[in-house]
């Protein structure tokens, strides 16, 4: 975040829950902060980031990957401007009428739909970028709950199409040559329709195809543009060993927040290895949490114990991390 | 049923090797005669007046609504007024293998000031997570404690006999309010007086 935010006031960050089903990350501007709370004193003098999380899922911390790749995807954007760098034809000429009323509100209204979608894809690359397969499998499960994968928003492109970018630049990025990773995502139901994306061909059929036509002719761009803003920060294929040494911790009911190196210092484990080996023992059935606790792996209530318990090691496990960060 | 105290040198080296897990890792100096320092954690579990009039201690279920959990930033401290009684965890997560338990204390220093930090103080073999401290101040004046604080300490035995059957506190990351079994004497003891008792 000090990397996507460095201006903002990163102390004052404000995390709340809500009851609508929507991760979310903003910005609040310190002088509206003012005139809402009526107290000087209190006001941050910076910009400072408010970050939002379904309060159902306020525990479960594998999906909050979400907020590490997804959302703090939306926060490199708006500081890198890819989005608004970009020039496209408006609106462009096609066989498809545009939505009412007027014309002008008709071509605000596409170009506005466009721009979400841009940039929802660019907080999607970003994802994949910082935390590797945990981005597409909490994508997955969030979105496979919320919605039908294929169905397509104003605000947001359907799953499916959002997942077949994010699959294909792990595929891309080698990930698929690593042992466990195919399987961790081949094992998730939402992931195993998902297709590259296809090539622009003939006339689209609708302003959704058309805008994704446009996102595909482009995307090459946008990664390049993604990978030089992440830099040494991107979760690499490489980085899957640090991965693997951690599963066993928590498939044995430990946090894993730390590592040990050759002379015996302790050392951070990385938020995105965390979470990815969090994915990788969710998508496992959690067997081995199940055999720590001794329960009956046929049971329903298993399986939701045991993801409790997942969610407070993994919780344990960012808060060592972050212990052994300072 | 036999049982030795580790000493300082076993201890490093079951540290070392993770036989004894403990994360964070103590280092050397967090390591004593044959003790681990363990430090606060940030969650606490505080008493609040409530419409409870009592708790019964054969069924402490409403003990979930006698609590409020406040979390605590390290820059913060949490004020312990005398006499007040919280609940919180170690820090540290700990897990013990099988042939080993531990027992917390209150580390002397804090217990000079008036800080209690342990009464239900036995950790079995086997046992995984973060323990719950009972901070007591029997002092006449208020303490300020701060997660990060090694208010406790935790001495390490070998146990020669085994429990391989999970404590209903483990895995647990933040502090625990009383859970209560079924008890079958007591069942017992109810039916046993209902009929007129050994009369």
């Amino acid at each position: 975040m000090r990397k996507a935010a460095s201006s903002w006031n990163l102390s004052a960050c404000v995390l709340s829950s809500s009851f609508s089903y929507n991760y979310s990350i903003g910005v609040c501007h310190f002088a509206d902060f003012y005139s809402l709370i009526k107290a000087p004193q209190l006001a941050p003098k910076k910009d400072f980031v408010v970050v939002q999380i379904p309060r159902l899922e306020s525990q479960s911390l594998p999906l909050h990957a979400i907020l590490i790749g997804h959302e703090m995807g939306h926060l490199f954007e708006m500081h890198a401007q890819i989005s608004d760098k970009l020039s496209l034809p408006i609106p462009p000429k096609l066989g498809i009428p545009l939505p009412e009323p007027g014309a002008a509100q008709r071509r605000d209204t596409f170009v506005s739909h466009r721009a979400s979608w841009i940039r929802e894809i660019l907080a999607d690359i970003f994802s994949v970028l910082l935390i590797g397969p945990a981005a597409p499998l909490s994508i997955a499960e969030l979105a496979g709950t919320v919605q039908p994968l294929d169905e397509d928003q104003f605000t947001h492109p359907s799953p499916i199409r959002r997942l077949s970018v994010m699959v294909d630049l792990l595929r891309k990025g080698g990930f698929f040559g690593v042992d466990g990773v195919e399987r961790i995502l081949g094992e998730t139901s939402a992931l195993k329709i998902v297709k590259p994306p296809p090539p622009v061909m003939g006339e689209p059929k609708s302003w959704n195809d058309y805008i994704w036509s446009e996102i595909v002719s482009i995307l090459d761009g946008l990664v390049a543009e993604c990978v030089d803003v992440v830099g040494a920060s991107a979760f690499t294929a490489a980085d899957w060993t640090s991965v693997k040494e951690v599963v066993d911790a928590l498939e044995h009911g430990l946090p894993c927040g730390e590592g040990t190196a050759e002379g015996g210092s302790p050392y951070p484990i990385s938020p995105a290895a965390i979470l990815n080996a969090a994915w990788t023992v969710k998508c496992n059935g959690c067997v081995g949490i199940i055999d720590e606790l001794q329960l009956d792996p046929n049971a329903t209530g298993s399986l939701l114990r045991s993801n409790y318990i997942l969610d407070e090691l993994v919780l344990k496990s960012l808060e060592i991390s972050a212990i052994r960060s300072r | 049923m036999t049982s030795s105290a580790i000493g300082r040198s076993e201890l490093l080296y079951r540290i070392a090797t993770k036989d004894i897990f403990i994360s964070p890792s103590p280092g050397k100096r967090e390591v004593g005669k044959g003790t681990v320092d363990l430090r606060l954690g940030s969650v606490f579990l505080t008493g609040k007046r409530s419409s409870v009039p009592f708790v019964d201690a054969s069924d402490p279920d409403p003990m979930k609504r006698l609590f409020n959990r406040v979390r605590i930033g390290s820059e913060y401290g949490f004020v312990l007024q005398p006499g007040q009684f919280v609940l919180a965890s170690t820090l540290e997560y700990i897990s013990l293998p099988l042939s080993v338990r531990g027992q917390i204390q209150s580390r002397s220093s804090f217990g000079r000031m008036g800080l209690v930090s342990a009464a239900a103080s036995l950790v079995g073999p086997g046992w995984k997570g973060c323990p719950t401290l009972e901070l007591k101040n029997i002092g006449e004046v208020a303490i300020v404690v701060r997660p990060g604080l090694a208010v406790s300490q935790m001495q390490f035995e070998t146990a020669s006999e085994t429990d391989t059957r999970p404590s209903r506190y483990q895995f647990s990351i933040y502090p625990h309010y009383a859970l209560q079994e079924e008890d079958g004497w007591l069942k017992a003891l109810d039916a046993d007086i209902a009929n007129g008792g050994a009369e």
